[in-house]
């Protein structure tokens, strides 16, 4: 197939008189550049960068619970009816309540 | 060679710049390409965002069998003929091998330019397509059939009636040599 004849020749220099000032927009640029694959190194620093909101009030909640659970003595709002028998110099202590040791 | 191996490369490990130096490398190729083919710079250019999202998430699978530019070219030009069958733009043709593909030498015309032009947008976008990638692109007749996945006879049969068709008008609406 000839290239070379006027036909050719006229064809293909309208097509380049049609495109020659035609370039991608900085926002279609953008907007691929967006979509790009990400590196492991940029996805762990977005990971680390990012930003999350957090609601004070289940917060302070969700803090005084796990602030309960771990300093407070389990055992402190226990009641133990105690008896104490003096014996002479000794006592004998009688609880109602007994608990099994977990070994 | 050695520069496009680096370029895959680089777009496979995720870098940023080989993806820019990608985009200004072939976008602007591509765009006027689609923009031949589409008839509207709006559609090519959300077929060349579309191209390049494509030829990213699937960058992992590119064999390395064709080169890039044609591997980036073939889908432009898949995603291209999606759009002109939504418009219903691209008629199916029934493919003949003319046996003359050189229609120039048959009769000389004086060639209108605007009318040329004017035909060039306003023919059936399959052979448009095939003439862009020809002329424009300077692809051989060889290319372009792997690039559309069509036989070679196809793509000079479609070549050749383009002209014909770019022929008739001018010589309908154009002046003959004297």
């Amino acid at each position: 197939m000839n290239k070379k004849d006027n036909l050719s020749k006229e064809i293909k220099n309208i097509m380049e008189e049609e495109t020659f000032d035609l370039t991608l927009s900085q926002n279609a640029f953008d907007n691929i550049i967006k979509h790009r694959k990400k590196s492991i190194n940029e996805k762990i620093r977005e990971f680390l960068n990012r930003e999350i909101e957090i609601p004070v009030a289940p917060a302070i909640v969700g803090l005084a619970a796990l602030f309960a659970v771990t300093l407070i003595p389990k055992d402190v709002f226990k009641s133990y009816d105690v008896k104490v028998i003096n014996m002479g110099n000794s006592h004998v202590i009688i609880r109602e309540g007994y608990e099994v040791s977990k070994k | 060679m050695v520069a496009e191996k680096l370029l895959i490369l680089n777009l496979k490990r995720g870098r940023e710049e080989a993806y820019r130096q990608l985009i200004e490398e072939y976008g602007n190729r591509l765009l006027r390409t689609c923009y031949l083919i589409l008839k509207d710079r709006e559609e090519a250019e959300d077929v060349v965002q579309e191209t390049f999202i494509k030829v990213f998430k699937k960058i992992d699978t590119f064999k390395e069998k064709s080169g890039l530019y044609t591997w980036i070219y073939a889908i432009a030009l898949n995603l291209s003929r999606d759009r002109m069958r939504m418009k219903q733009d691209m008629l199916e043709l029934k493919d003949e091998w003319i046996g003359n593909d050189d229609v120039e030498s048959q009769v000389e015309i004086n060639i209108d330019k605007e009318l040329l032009r004017k035909e060039i947008f306003e023919m059936n976008s399959l052979y448009r397509e095939v003439l862009v990638l020809f002329y424009f692109e300077a692809l051989s007749i060889k290319e372009i059939s792997n690039l559309l996945n069509e036989k070679e006879g196809t793509i000079k049969s479609r070549l050749s009636r383009g002209r014909n068709l770019l022929k008739e008008s001018l010589l309908k609406g154009g002046r003959k040599n004297e």
